[in-house]
């Protein structure tokens, strides 16, 4: 039986244990074993990379045991890893070392502060590794905890306000997504004569035409998992809760946030709800596109007239996890190829923006715009490195950012041609509101007394930044070797939902794709999809 | 089998004579009296808990001449309240010394109460479950009182005295409507007598009219809505170890009761009073929760907690399922260790003369006493229902059984319950480790006490984690009376 799943999962959380033990006053040992149980799980998840055989679309390394029953009931432990999830687990080990290292000005409760990093890698991955739905769900809420506390103890002055609204909004979707998950059992059940949480077992049931939803049940359990899923990614109008975390959050809160936490939510919806109600997709596809449009550009205006640049970072999140969910319910394999790109790259270069962020505000207790001006005379080194993640962010072509909006963009022009337009239009305001800021900062007379004084970058926070550059400007110039692990689990991810729907008529004339070595993009096989209804 | 089968009430024997040999022997032990107490008293639980463990589990209907069952059903209720008492005993120990409250009565008290509750589950004749009841209800009454210099406690004591002899007159009524119209109190006799009516609308009136009396009448034990008014006042004033063992100890008695007399009295096939035990159980919820929101006092908080999960207990009445009966009985366990467990803190924090009882006297525990602090915020989260605790796997079963049975809105309006409970649950969370701290002095933690936190904890957490023997044994003990 392999276990190697379960290792990465659970590296982290026995660092945390092993933390436990370590006395209070010894801050130097707890981020030194904090650092070592991250990057220990980082290296667990390379072999994982190099174990992972990319041309087959299903679960692999999986892991069964019996966990938990009563009378019929059984639960399962079930953790498998395909090429959807495998890059969000790699994203993950690569981020929390990242922020580790990029928490040494936490200084209260260290021990404390570090357990709770570890336990939330470990809630984080299990979520993206869990593949029965009541093991999902745990790894779900348990990772709410240590997020909970990071940000109400460690957080800034609000910090109470903004912990206890996150933890509200996200149990609030989550309960329903529970209540659909009882449902979807019982369903089943009842329809397949077999009682079941597992996903594939389910999911198996329903292509192999055994367990057929209706609509109405399929809408029903596609909002009741999809509010838990929107409010995490967030979706407009569910993202009121996300400024407020992330501005809040410490520096390594904000970044495992972003980076991340929001992932899940958009990995739920790619790995659950399109699948499993594909009929329900493609009817409330257009709600989810223009909610995910009013995000973009409502994110985009929110972040032009924003005076903090934390919380600038944390609106620009709500503009590209809308290009994110555009991506997924365009249907077609640009789409989603580019949504699933984008993900990592926004978890790349908003990590890093964070991270910069705070490294800033460590110097000068101050996140306000106006505070700065002519950065780059002091820190020329902080300036460079600011300047090639915020041209990531906003889609430089040569960069990671550049490659996963055009496939979005192609993915949903192939869909609805007004959707593009829309959607372009936000990636114009990005360039807007990210240019002008780096300018107010970064350019111009240093006409500050306080700003004079500042040092550039030490060691350690070039550490923290240069990995993430190399990937940015990795994934920006060789798209393939992302890409290509992907395909063909988005390709099945996708297969049931492109059944129901007719494919899109303009589709070839995307095929031509542009720069940066996208070109992995298999032909989508719209032929042997004749509408079904 | 013999009428007269001994084993099958020794664990009460043992308790009751645990009870009386304290009494006798405490004025005779002077200062070693208070541990030899305790000691005895832990003895005649595990006593209990050993002759349950020690007979045979076969099924009986009716011993003693109908008056008492033998089954898994009651062995599994009678070794849940024996582990309730142990913890009990270990958990009070430091605060009786601390507040110079007799020690011999309590003990006594504490297992005569004991000996109440397992009448309560292993009755087989509605009077014998009266008796029962009343052997609990007079214990508890005097030990809600048992700070007699304290009037909140002679309050409490006052007013739950007042309103249980109110919830037994009831009761008593219901019993002997009940007699009027079937001919009988034992439940197999009322059981055939039920039997002959196919249609629920035939039932003779009176009959139905003494069960819903006697469901109200245990209602009140439960702290169920409509019932449920006494609550607050009567946990706020009683010492602290009382308030915890009434949260659970009568609450998983009462409803125990009520799954026997609704299932082995009531045909289980004619669930007559799911419509109204379905209101029972929305407005229990509703009502504990939103009520929980506004107080500032932990034991009121706490309080209002235990009716809000009297309501979603009910919900495993209403599904009259194996799953959520057997859900229930899980659900007893994972609750009797997360309110011990906060109580307990709440005894250690409420300081001499309980009077740091309000929630921001808990500035600062967090991170200053990690050992009050971290056991506490396990079974809040726990009591909020949140994976990897044994809350969740209770209420998990639950919602399941009622999504079996199809009621929808009652799930729906069950989850929303749960996440108004976060938001209190949380708060203490809140000031224990997000508000800056406050000046009180260190609160010292006796050994005894220290371990019941710990182990209410960790417990928690195991049972969340690992909860199959524990469903596989509520299951079978609900099966081994459904079946018959």
């Amino acid at each position: 039986m392999e276990h190697l799943l379960s290792i990465v999962v659970f590296l982290p959380m026995l660092g945390a244990v092993g933390l436990a033990f370590i006395p209070r006053a010894r801050v130097g040992a707890h981020r030194a074993v904090a650092l070592a149980a991250a990057l220990a799980g980082f290296a667990a998840s390379l072999v994982l990379l190099a174990r992972f055989q990319s041309a087959s679309p299903d679960f692999q390394l999986e892991e069964f045991h019996r966990w938990f029953a009563m009378g019929g009931f059984q639960v399962n432990y079930h953790l498998g890893l395909d090429g959807i999830s495998l890059f969000l687990v790699l994203l993950t080990t690569f981020i929390t070392p990242v922020a580790i290292l990029g928490s040494w000005s936490v200084t209260k409760h260290v021990r404390e502060y570090m357990i709770f990093m570890l336990v939330l890698e470990s809630g984080i991955l299990g979520v993206f590794l869990s593949l029965d739905l009541v093991l999902f769900y745990l790894f779900w809420e348990v990772m709410l905890i240590p997020m909970y506390f990071l940000i109400g103890v460690w957080g800034s002055q609000n910090r109470i306000y903004a912990a206890v609204k996150f933890f509200l909004y996200t149990m609030f979707g989550s309960l329903f997504m529970l209540v659909a998950v009882i449902a979807l059992y019982y369903w089943h059940g009842q329809a397949a004569g077999a009682f079941t949480f597992d996903y594939p077992q389910i999911l198996a049931a329903m292509e192999a035409g055994r367990f057929a939803l209706p609509l109405d049940r399929q809408i029903l359990l596609f909002l009741a998992f999809g509010v838990a899923f929107a409010i995490k990614v967030p979706l407009f109008p569910f993202h009121t809760w996300l400024p407020d975390a992330h501005t809040e959050a410490p520096t390594a809160g904000s970044v495992v946030l972003a980076a991340v936490l929001l992932k899940m939510g958009t990995y739920g919806f790619l790995r659950f709800c399109l699948p499993l109600f594909p009929e329900a997709s493609v009817t409330l596809a257009p709600w989810v596109c223009v909610l995910a449009l009013v995000g973009i550009i409502y994110g985009a205006l929110v972040c032009m007239v924003q005076p903090d640049l934390k919380r600038l970072v944390a609106y620009s999140s709500v503009s590209h996890l809308g290009f994110v969910m555009l991506g997924l319910f365009a249907f077609n394999i640009y789409g989603v190829q580019g949504a699933t790109y984008q993900m990592l790259n926004h978890g790349l270069s908003t990590g890093a923006l964070f991270l910069l962020v705070g490294m800033i505000y460590d110097r000068r207790h101050t996140r306000l715009i106006a505070e700065f001006g002519g950065l780059a005379h002091p820190m020329p080194v902080f300036a460079a490195l600011f300047m090639i993640v915020t041209l990531s962010s906003i889609g430089l072509p040569g960069l990671n950012g550049f490659v996963g909006e055009i496939l979005i963009l192609q993915g949903a022009f192939a869909g609805n041609a007004t959707y593009g337009i829309l959607a372009a239009t936000g990636l114009i305001l990005s360039a807007v509101y990210m240019l002008t800021m780096y300018q107010r900062v970064f350019l111009g007379p240093l006409n500050r007394d306080e700003n004079r004084a500042l040092v550039d970058l030490n060691l350690r926070e070039k550490l923290i930044l240069v990995p993430i550059v190399i990937l940015i400007v990795w994934m920006g110039m060789h798209s393939s070797t992302f890409l290509r692990p992907m395909d063909a689990s988005l390709q099945k991810a996708l297969a049931r939902v492109q059944q129901v729907r007719q494919p899109p008529p303009v589709i070839h004339e995307v095929d031509r794709l542009p720069a940066g070595g996208v070109g992995t993009g298999t032909p989508v096989p719209q032929a042997a999809a004749p509408t079904i209804r | 089998m013999n009428e007269l089968f001994i084993p099958a009430i020794l664990p009460e024997i043992v308790l009751c004579a645990a009870g009386v040999l304290i009494m006798v022997a405490e004025p005779f032990l002077g200062r070693h009296g208070r541990t030899a107490g305790a000691v005895l008293t832990v003895a005649g639980l595990a006593g209990s808990a050993a002759a349950v463990l020690l007979t045979p589990q076969v099924p009986v209907d009716a011993l003693f001449h109908g008056m008492v069952t033998l089954d898994l059903f009651g062995a599994y209720c009678r070794l849940l309240f024996a582990a309730i008492g142990i913890l009990m005993v270990l958990g009070s120990a430091a605060y009786l010394r601390r507040e110079a409250l007799p020690h011999g009565e309590f003990y006594t008290l504490l297992l005569f109460a004991t000996a109440g509750m397992n009448f309560m589950v292993t009755g087989a004749d509605l009077v014998m479950t009266f008796v029962g009841l009343e052997i609990l209800s007079i214990a508890t009454y005097v030990l809600a009182g048992f700070r007699r210099r304290d009037p909140r406690s002679n309050e409490s004591g006052m007013k739950y005295f007042f309103m249980g002899a109110f919830s037994s007159a009831i009761l008593l009524y219901g019993i002997a409507l009940i007699y009027g119209a079937a001919g009988s109190t034992n439940y197999g006799a009322v059981l055939r007598f039920m039997r002959a009516f196919t249609h629920v609308a035939d039932l003779p009136l009176l009959l139905a009219l003494g069960i819903g009396l006697v469901v109200a009448g245990f209602s009140f034990k439960v702290a169920a809505a409509p019932f449920h008014v006494w609550t607050p006042d009567v946990y706020e004033g009683a010492p602290t170890p009382v308030t915890a063992f009434m949260s659970v100890g009568p609450k998983a008695a009462g409803f125990a009761a009520l799954i026997r007399i609704l299932f082995q009295l009531v045909p289980p096939d004619q669930p007559v009073w799911t419509q109204l035990l379905l209101v029972a159980a929305v407005l229990t919820m509703l009502v504990g929760n939103l009520g929980a929101i506004p107080q500032r006092n932990i034991k009121r908080l706490l309080a209002y907690s235990s009716i809000a999960h009297a309501g979603y207990l009910l919900i495993g009445l209403v599904t009259a399922s194996v799953t959520g009966l057997a859900a229930m009985l899980f659900y007893f366990a994972a609750y009797l260790l997360m309110n011990i467990g906060a109580f307990a803190v709440v005894a250690l924090v409420s300081g001499p003369g309980e009077t740091r009882v309000a929630i921001d006297d808990y500035r600062g525990l967090g991170f200053r006493q990690p050992v009050l602090s971290f056991p506490l915020t396990v079974c809040l989260v726990s009591l909020a229902g949140i994976p990897a605790t044994a809350g969740f796997i209770g209420k998990f079963f639950l919602f399941s059984a009622a999504m079996e049975r199809e009621l929808y809105t009652l799930v729906i309006i069950a989850i929303l319950n749960s996440l108004v409970s976060v938001y209190y649950y949380l708060r203490v969370v809140v000031v224990m480790f997000m508000q800056e701290p406050g000046e009180a002095a260190a609160v010292e933690v006796p050994a005894a006490a220290g371990v019941v936190i710990v182990a209410c904890g960790v417990l928690t957490i195991v049972l969340g984690l690992f909860p199959t023997p524990l469903l596989q044994a509520s299951s079978d003990a609900i099966l081994s009376f459904l079946g018959r």
